[in-house]
């Protein structure tokens, strides 16, 4: 079998997946959810609804209010308890919508839509009513993916169904069950961008998955299964394109630049029930998982559904050192567990001491580990020293925004320093600064 | 950097939650645990000798880093492992006649001065125990100089205990006698005539010479491009593939050179030994083989090339393999050009860094005024390390790639 895997970089971390195989289990319809309106990348969501008003399961309750930005529908019928702001990991004074949940459930799937008659623009405007982003945790608006500027041709669409990060097994479970519904999302997807040939990256700890699409794909349909090499970050966007094209997307560019454009797993299906059933983007699958975790599973989820509610039903161990929405790679620990379900929460991880670690007081040996790992091929522990000292011009010279974040540097730093929080750090003062100007 | 955790960046979201199993630790106990077999060698062919130094080495280093610590008002750092590893290093590089000073003069300067004074671990911009060892070259450069002795294994093998051999061998070098040249000469070839058959020629050149020269000028001046003294009298590494020496080399024989039956520096002389660490760094991976390959990848090809010149014979006749196993160059390049600290960081850079040592270490071999080239081409080196980190980066993904121009 061939493996296709990018070039440089990369770790290995243990990947824990013990919630593969199991199947995907409705989560119960919560009392309250609360709505964040700003869950995707962007400028945040406009609330069209005031306190008391009723919603429909559906509804629109929030709108974009820009290209970048996202639609938000309400996850739950009810209706509206308050209007507030809240501290999320990633931002301070978000503003939410609480809806207390009352009135009757819909049936989405009633009746499948014919849409082989609509046009482009029309497919693009309905993914965008359903508010969909990118699942992956980037959360990037869908239909700005979906409509590249005129003068880039898309010749190529890739599934990412790598799943790179340890313990999530949600896109796994996905692809499993739902393998019919992500081809004609992909097959919907291709006639909207137009292109040629889709490619399904799958890595090879995941050998059903790869078999199941195998299996359904006919010799002349323009779709490749490529396996690719189990390792981490196999998934990010850059990696997996480099992996399976061999191109490379421009520095400061996005994938459409090369004609490429890449959709996770969860994101395929939420535009394949947007388009046959009308659906919005108001529940999505999520892990459940952590050491000692024994009801741990894949679930579907409202979006808004505290993570309480989830943390209550199947347990949390006695002992633990952290809660990770998302991967532990890349995801943020949080210490409110009213925190609700994002659209871009892929996963709620439970730490053991064991595999959580301290940020130790020892000085860069310059062992040129965060060197070797970095997929980027960038400088981690320089560019750490300099976003620490404040010489974010420096730092953004030798590549600092090309970053994406994914860990490997500080996963491997023997001297624990936090290289990640520490470019994030000189990240946010680059834009600070350069936004000024 | 060691301050982010109340500085600035903490209010930053951290992530990975997760980590690899290294540590600072872990890799500098692992470092330990490789020099070991090195240290079981120099114990068993340099005898108690090997005891003694390492251990007035590491009690020296362990006590001046505790002084550093309290002075400077750190953490107290000393089981971080890297002092060991300073200190048995370091101790490698001495001879086995060394005078507990030498030792203890060197050991706390390596520490004390080359690495604490620089801000520790992680600072420092020399290799500590070279730096050691070039300030013991330099301050009892008599002691470093001039006194070899054999292994104990001729000794033990015609009936002496172990204590004995070990005893013997120092005492055949006091330090007192070392500045009479000609008496070295004739009490190094007495000593070990037994082992080795000097052909008569050279002992005559060698005591006939001015006993003001040094050795090395001595041989030279005798049209013998040899040498070394520091290497010993018979790991005469410029002296190979020449008439006068011939026979020498069938003594030390490559069995000898590669198992450590040889004079020489207490850690240096076992290729067997060192390999075994090196193997052992390498499957926990606690360095890339890139420096040691591509450093005796280099000498060795250049002591095939040039490595006959300086002894009258032409190109492409050196023995590359004797320039592998003699003196220091598997100890420098595997536990010391390898040193986290004062290494590059990217690949290129390593590959720069190892070439340009291979290419001093030759240099100085045999042109040099110094009979061993390996402590001074790495500290040489250590110099220009911030250099190379400035000027070869690694590529960044998505940039300057001709792939990509286009698409622009």
């Amino acid at each position: 079998m061939k493996h296709f895997a990018f070039k440089r970089g990369g770790i290995h971390p243990h990947d824990f997946k013990i919630s593969a195989g199991k199947s995907i289990v409705k989560f119960n319809i919560p009392r309250t959810v609360r709505i964040l309106m700003s869950q995707h990348l962007g400028a945040p969501a406009k609330a069209l609804v005031k306190e008391g008003d009723t919603v429909e399961e559906g509804q629109l309750i929030a709108e974009t209010t820009g290209f970048i930005s996202a639609n938000i529908h309400a996850s739950v019928p009810g209706k509206v308890s308050a209007v507030g702001k809240m501290d999320t990991p990633t931002a301070r004074g978000v503003e939410y919508i609480e809806i207390e949940t009352g009135g009757n459930v819909k049936n989405w799937y009633a009746e499948k839509k014919d849409y082989s008659k609509l046009s482009n623009e029309e497919l693009i405007t309905m993914v965008k009513g359903a508010g969909i982003v990118g699942m992956g945790g980037a959360t990037f608006p869908a239909h700005v993916k979906l409509s590249p500027p005129k003068d880039k041709k898309i010749t190529t669409f890739i599934l990412n169904g790598a799943e790179c990060e340890p313990y999530l097994t949600i896109d796994h479970q996905m692809m499993l069950e739902k393998t019919d519904e992500l081809l004609e999302g992909v097959n919907i997807i291709m006639k909207i961008l137009g292109a040629e040939k889709t490619y399904i990256g799958i890595e090879e700890n995941k050998p059903d998955a790869i078999a199941a699409f195998e299996d359904k794909i006919g010799e002349n349909d323009p779709i490749e299964v490529d396996p690719l090499r189990t390792r981490y970050p196999q998934g990010g966007e850059k990696q997996l394109i480099e992996a399976i094209t061999g191109l490379q997307v421009p520095s400061g560019g996005l994938p459409s630049d090369i004609g490429v454009v890449v959709f996770n797993v969860s994101t395929v299906y939420a535009i394949y029930e947007a388009i046959v059933y009308g659906k919005p983007l108001i529940e999505r699958g999520l892990t459940y998982s952590g050491d000692g975790v024994e009801n741990c599973g894949n679930f579907k989820v409202r979006i808004g559904t505290p993570i309480k509610n989830i943390l209550d039903e199947y347990g949390l161990p006695d002992e633990y050192a952290s809660i990770i929405l998302g991967g532990p790679m890349m995801g943020h620990e949080i210490s409110d567990t009213l925190l609700p379900v994002t659209k871009g929460t892929s996963g709620i991880v439970v730490l053991s001491k064991k595999h959580s670690y301290e940020v130790k007081d020892m000085p860069c040996i310059r062992c040129s580990r965060c060197y070797m790992v970095c997929p980027m091929g960038l400088e981690p522990s320089l560019l750490a020293k300099l976003s620490d000292n404040m010489k974010w011009e420096e730092a953004g010279a030798r590549g600092l925004m090309d970053c994406m974040e994914c860990g490997s540097c500080a996963y491997v730093c023997p001297s624990t320093i936090p290289l990640v929080g520490l470019m994030r750090f000189g990240k946010g003062l680059w834009r600070r600064k350069t936004a000024k100007k | 950097m060691a301050r982010v955790t109340s500085g600035k960046a903490a209010t930053a979201p951290f992530s990975p939650h997760i980590h690899g199993p290294k540590s600072v630790h872990s890799l500098m106990w692992d470092v330990v645990i490789a020099l070991t077999p090195a240290i079981f060698a120099s114990i068993y062919f340099f005898g108690n000798n090997s005891i003694r130094i390492l251990a007035i080495s590491i009690i020296t280093a362990l006590v001046t880093e505790l002084v550093m610590n309290i002075i400077m008002k750190r953490r107290i750092t000393i089981f971080d492992g890297s002092a060991f590893i300073t200190a048995i290093l370091f101790a490698f590089n001495l001879p086995p006649s060394a005078p507990w000073y030498v030792v203890v003069g060197g050991s706390a300067f390596a520490i004390g001065i080359v690495k604490m004074a620089f801000g520790g671990l992680g600072y420092n911009i020399l290799n500590p125990a070279l730096g050691g060892r070039i300030f013991v070259m330099a301050a009892w450069s008599t002691a470093m100089v001039n006194r070899w002795s054999p292994t104990i294994r001729s000794l033990i093998s015609r009936g002496d205990s172990f204590a004995d051999a070990s005893q013997k061998v120092v005492n055949a070098f006091p330090p007192e006698v070392i500045s009479e040249t000609v008496f070295i000469t004739n009490e190094t070839t007495g000593i070990i005539s037994e082992s080795i058959s000097f052909s008569n020629n050279v002992v005559d050149m060698v005591s006939s010479a001015s006993p003001l020269n040094s050795l090395k000028d001595l041989y030279s001046s005798a049209g013998v491009a040899v040498t070394n003294i520091s290497e010993g009298v018979t790991n005469i590494t410029e002296a190979i593939g020449t008439g006068a020496f011939a026979n020498m080399r069938e003594t030390f024989s490559y069995w000898d050179m590669f198992i450590g039956n040889i004079p020489g520096c207490i850690g240096e002389t076992s290729a067997l030994a060192l390999l075994i660490g090196f193997v052992y760094l390498c499957i926990r991976k606690v360095i890339v083989p890139i420096i040691p390959l591509v450093y005796i990848a280099t000498v060795a090809l250049l002591a095939w090339v040039f490595g006959g010149l300086p002894l009258g014979g032409g190109l492409f006749s050196g023995d590359a393999l004797y320039h592998i196993l003699s003196g220091g160059l598997l100890l420098g390049a595997i536990f010391m050009a390898t040193d986290y600290v004062t290494s590059p960081m990217s690949i290129k850079g390593s590959i720069i860094f190892a070439m340009c040592l291979g290419i001093l270490t030759i240099i100085i071999r045999l042109w040099g005024g110094y009979p061993e080239g390996v402590s001074y081409s790495i500290v040489l080196m250590n110099i220009f390390v911030p250099i190379i980190d400035r000027y070869i980066k690694p590529k960044i993904y998505g940039r300057r790639n001709p792939k990509t121009e286009g698409a622009k």
